[in-house]
């Protein structure tokens, strides 16, 4: 996530989800979309990277009353994100070879 | 509503949720917590499911109902630690599906508690050092014994029971975070027999530590009654079983000088009675002393020790160690011990559980002393 750490697959999808200012049921359903069903995460999972990610001002608090904190990437996120991205496309393109070879 | 003791911390999570679990198999079912004691109410058994979150920020109600929507439901929380309760066959999803993730949750709490467990560790090993100088302090730990009940040896305890659960508590925060962050789930179902051991092992010390401990309040409350301070002149000498400075001048001369008495009186569970009796006396023939400390022990067999104690206790200095001693033969006590050190003579007497030391400083022969001692009420 940071230099030294990795971003997991939910980190990224929440990331994704956060380009729009979310809640957290609304981030949970928009991973849902996002990743068609494939990655699904436990509430408290959810809430541990809201945490997290705000710690790491990867994330800000947009609104926030008693009932529920509303959340959107910062730029840093986004450069992180963008970066994980190209590191993806990047893997994806290498593993093209397998196409060839195995496909 | 009952009441049980925790077999581990919470933060051992697998333990603690598995040992809930069983108990609700057995119709208990958690309500809330404290420090050592968990609160169950009763009801028909069924499968239930707990999780143990642990928290460092605080929760929106949003993230409440987002748990509820997964079924879980909270059910007590205490500190940064909440539990969560679900029926077995309710579960949709997990409160946790990356444990890389929940190990985040724990890496504050365990920073907190290594620098805690590290504090308290040092200051555990420097109360222990200090008990043990106090007890073996001048070589006589029997002596310091009979002197201050035991106290210290329950402050030593009692450190070592809060080492104890400062170690397993910092070790149950350890590998539960390791365990995550190695990437393994928490196991919801494992065994929890070896903690109730270890629980109840610390149990059978923690009970006598709590028992002496109020043996310690009891005998503290009786010192503050008996403590008393006479200075008066009228200090009645009869109900102490010594002999006093103003009977030993009395035999030697006939004076009606004025003496200053100082006592003080306590008790602990190794002596029913101690008294400390210091006297002085200013006359035209001299100034005289007499320093008597009294013991009535509980145990016959601490008396031979109490004895070899006090005297090693009073000839300390190296020039002291070649002080004759000599041993005495009284009709009416078991023994008598006396030693000259420079002006100062000293007595040892016992008889049964009773013990009198006396430092006697002045011009009376000791042996009209021991003359006096003949009528000892022992």
């Amino acid at each position: 996530m940071v230099k030294n750490e990795p971003m997991t697959e939910a980190m990224y999808y929440v990331l994704l989800a956060l380009l729009q200012p979310c809640h957290g049921y609304q981030i949970m359903r928009s991973v849902g979309e996002l990743s068609c069903g494939r990655v699904s995460m436990g509430p408290g999972t959810l809430y541990g990277i809201l945490n997290r990610l705000e710690k790491k001002k990867l994330i800000e608090l947009l609104e926030e009353d008693s009932r529920k904190k509303v959340y959107i990437i910062t730029d840093v996120g986004k450069e992180l994100l963008v970066g994980e991205y190209k590191r993806l496309l990047a893997m994806v393109k290498d593993g093209q070879l397998l196409e060839k070879e195995c496909l | 509503m009952k009441r049980k003791l925790l077999i581990t911390s919470p933060y051992n999570i697998a333990e603690f949720e598995s040992w809930l679990s069983d108990l609700a198999l057995q119709g208990l079912y958690l309500k809330h917590l404290k420090h050592f004691f968990a609160y169950f109410i009763c009801d028909e058994p069924s499968k239930m499911d707990y999780r143990v979150e642990i928290e460092n920020s605080s929760y929106c109600v949003e993230q409440q109902e987002m748990y509820q929507l997964y079924g879980w439901k909270k059910v007590t929380a205490k500190g940064n630690i909440t539990i969560y309760s679900c029926p077995s066959e309710q579960i949709k999803e997990e409160i946790h599906t990356i444990p890389i993730v929940q190990s985040y949750t724990l890496k504050n709490v365990k920073r907190k508690r290594t620098i805690m467990s590290g504090i308290m560790l040092l200051w555990i090993f420097a109360t222990v050092l200090l008990s043990l100088y106090i007890l073996f302090y001048n070589g006589t730990p029997i002596l310091n014994l009979v002197n201050d009940g035991l106290q210290t040896v329950y402050c030593i305890l009692a450190d070592i029971l809060l080492g104890i659960i400062c170690i397993k508590e910092y070790r149950d925060i350890s590998i539960t975070y390791q365990t995550l962050k190695n990437g393994n789930s928490i196991r919801h179902h494992i065994s929890w027999k070896q903690s109730k051991v270890f629980a109840n092992i610390l149990v059978a010390v923690a009970v006598p530590c709590l028992l002496l401990m109020a043996v310690n309040i009891y005998f503290s409350f009786l010192n503050i009654k008996y403590s008393i301070k006479d200075n008066s002149h009228t200090f009645s000498s009869e109900k102490y079983n010594t002999i006093f400075l103003k009977d030993i001048e009395k035999s030697s001369r006939d004076t009606n000088n004025e003496y200053n008495y100082r006592i003080r009186k306590n008790t602990n569970i190794f002596s029913k009675e101690i008294y400390h009796i210091c006297e002085e006396q200013v006359s035209p023939y001299g100034n005289s002393s007499l320093e008597t400390v009294y013991y009535n022990l509980n145990f016959k067999p601490m008396v031979k020790y109490t004895i070899a104690d006090l005297i090693k206790s009073d000839m300390q200095n190296d020039n002291d160690k070649d002080s004759e001693i000599k041993k005495i033969n009284l009709a009416n006590v078991d023994n008598v011990y006396i030693i000259s050190k420079g002006d100062a003579v000293y007595f040892y007497i016992s008889k049964s559980n009773e013990i009198i030391r006396m430092k006697y400083t002045g011009s009376t022969n000791p042996n009209e002393i021991l003359d006096l001692m003949t009528t000892f009420k022992l």
